[in-house]
């Protein structure tokens, strides 16, 4: 039982020590009792706020950092993993007897269990090593020759007739006799933070890739099945061939797909990949060496799959408003309902920018409208301004974001 | 969101997201963190990868954590102490001790917006500034990262009723500095009814 005629007579010193007091402070936890305290003792109030200006002097105020500057920390961080993981695989051998030991049994109960073999023959997060450029969108072909894509929206047509490669509706790649197709021969286009592309693979697939993402696509599909590789998020209207299945892989789970549009969203630094799909089916399933038959997810249209990382679990729910998912190809943000803390980190993907909230994070606060990614940043934000009840301040690439308590949240008017 | 004690198990245990999820939403937090000690960014960046390598060679060795973002502010902390000393080669700075706790010069510019960095909390970051380096670090730490005083022990080395009277003695101090201020003065007129003696 907390006694708040107490508090009345409390020091600074005490209102300093006090776990009650701090976290109602620093805005972890609401309090109307508090609150009205505040109105009705003016000397308490004055304490409150001497407290608060402690806690905000000596956080001191800094810029946030580049994402580019983070992403290229993770990269070394994520390749030493990466060699890490591998030389403990060459070395402990008795992990490779166990694996053995338990291939066989598997083996033996063959029927009701299945090897994948003919997929994932390509490592993912190698084909994505490396940090996504800061600058430009880069076309990376499989011979490692390097083109920039200039433009903020730019465009990349596979040419299969005339086995080339065509950026920007204008200049032409001649891309060298095909070879077998293989993993090793797949072209890249990596699109950095702030910028988009789209991309017209061999059968006539369109994909359109939104910022901070890495694709991976051959010239040429080979005969069985048609795979491409992505980091990030993307819109995929599918050329429809039902002999030859699309797949998508990610790092965590793979789409496999007949003729459809869907967006998927699978940035490696996100916690969740999300599918939505707009026509037609899809499945998918999560990335296994071995895996029980039937261990797919459908998805029927207007559905939406989340995968969660952590559980590991897929969840599929109704999505009215797939807009949301798949305007950004046309430059807006289309909102119903949606967290502030979500519609944060697509702008700042979005805009190439760093959201920074004093505490406490909107975490609860929902908004509804259409914001229009066409305008700048701060048009965008002064529109968000009022709708979501917030103050901000532009420094550079770093939005300082506060809650405007004067202020109550409302919806935009569509 | 997961419990920091799953996503560490998750980690130990090999799972390839932990590290990015673990990474990406703390990095931001250790850069900041890092500032406070130098303003050398290259060897922040260093040092944050540091950390992060040493976590991936130890992983089978980690123990169990519930509070990740204070494990990784500790291992910083120590690296940046070693570093910093391997850089200067100053031979009175001595680990981990000898740690200066800059606060940022112009932070008016920073904030949200310029009104609102009132008179008293002008006053108030000039004192903060004075205050010794141990005692800005241990208010950082109690009011920014909200450690218990158990982790701030730990992370200064030093005991219980030291952390407790370092705590005590800078807030009296910067209320000294409120007082001063005669804005707040003329506020507070009409309270005195502390209840600590001197």
């Amino acid at each position: 039982m907390v006694d708040y005629e107490e508090y009345l007579h409390f020091s600074l010193e005490e209102i300093m020590e006090d776990p009650f007091l701090l976290s109602w402070i620093k805005g972890h936890r609401k309090d109307r009792k508090l609150d009205s305290m505040l109105k009705s003792a003016p000397e308490f109030a004055a304490l409150i706020s001497s407290a608060r200006s402690i806690c905000r002097v000596a956080e001191g105020d800094q810029p946030a950092t580049d994402r580019a500057v983070i992403r290229e920390m993770w990269h070394s961080i994520e390749l030493f993993e990466e060699k890490t993981h591998l030389r403990k695989k060459n070395y402990s051998f008795l992990s490779i007897l166990k694996y053995a030991a338990v291939f066989l049994m598997v083996a033996s109960i063959a029927g009701l269990v299945y090897y994948r073999q003919n997929e994932v023959v390509v490592n993912e997060s190698q084909l994505f090593a490396g940090p996504v450029p800061t600058e430009q969108s880069k076309l990376i072909l499989s011979t490692g020759e390097v083109i920039d894509l200039v433009k903020q929206e730019s465009s990349v047509t596979v040419d299969s007739k005339r086995n080339a490669i065509r950026i920007n509706n204008d200049s032409v790649v001649k891309l060298s006799p095909a070879k077998t197709e293989s993993a090793a021969s797949m072209n890249k286009v990596v699109v950095p933070f702030g910028k988009k592309s789209i991309i017209e693979l061999a059968d006539g697939t369109r994909v359109w890739l939104n910022a901070g993402s890495k694709f991976a696509f051959p010239s040429a599909f080979d005969a069985k099945s048609r795979e491409v590789f992505l980091d990030g998020e993307a819109f995929f209207d599918v050329a429809k061939n039902p002999e030859k299945p699309f797949f998508v892989k990610t790092h965590d789970i793979s789409v496999r797909v007949l003729g459809t549009k869907f967006d998927i969203s699978a940035y490696s630094s996100d916690l969740n990949v999300v599918t939505v799909l707009l026509e037609g089916s899809i499945s998918q399933h999560k990335n296994e060496k071995m895996r029980l038959m039937g261990d797919e997810t459908l998805l029927k249209p207007n559905q939406k799959a989340v995968y969660d990382k952590f559980k590991q679990t897929t969840q599929v729910t109704e999505e009215r408003h797939t807009e949301y998912f798949t305007d950004w190809r046309d430059g807006w943000l289309t909102c119903k309902k949606v967290n502030l803390t979500d519609v944060f980190s697509r702008l700042e993907r979005y805009y190439n920018v760093r959201i920074t909230y004093t505490s406490p994070t909107p975490s609860n606060d929902v908004i509804s409208g259409k914001l229009d990614l066409k305008e700048s940043i701060d048009q965008v934000m002064n529109v968000l301004k009022d709708v979501a009840g917030i103050r901000y301040r532009i420094d550079n690439n770093n939005i300082l974001i506060e809650k405007n308590e004067k202020m109550p949240m409302r919806n935009l008017i569509y | 969101m997961i419990a920091d004690a799953d996503l560490w198990d998750d980690f130990r245990n090999g799972k390839r997201y932990a590290l990015s999820h673990i990474y990406f939403t703390h990095v931001q937090f250790l850069l900041r963190f890092g500032r406070k000690f130098t303003k050398d960014e290259e060897l922040i960046r260093d040092t944050i990868q540091e950390v992060f390598l040493a976590l991936i060679k130890g992983r089978e060795k980690l123990g169990t954590t519930h509070n990740i973002r204070y494990y990784l502010m500790a291992a910083f902390r120590h690296n940046i102490a070693r570093n910093l000393v391997k850089q200067s080669h100053h031979p009175t700075l001595t680990l981990p001790s000898g740690l200066d706790f800059l606060v940022e010069e112009s932070p008016e510019e920073l904030f949200i917006s310029k009104e609102e960095l009132t008179d008293k909390e002008k006053a108030l970051r000039k004192a903060f500034n004075l205050l010794p380096p141990k005692q800005k670090e241990i208010l950082y730490y109690r009011y920014v990262c909200e450690l218990d005083y158990e982790h701030i022990c730990e992370m200064m080395s030093i005991s219980y009723d030291t952390a407790r009277k370092m705590v005590y003695r800078s807030i009296r101090q910067l209320k000294s500095t409120l007082k001063e201020n005669k804005f707040i003065v003329a506020f507070l007129g009409f309270f005195h009814n502390e209840k600590k003696s001197e």
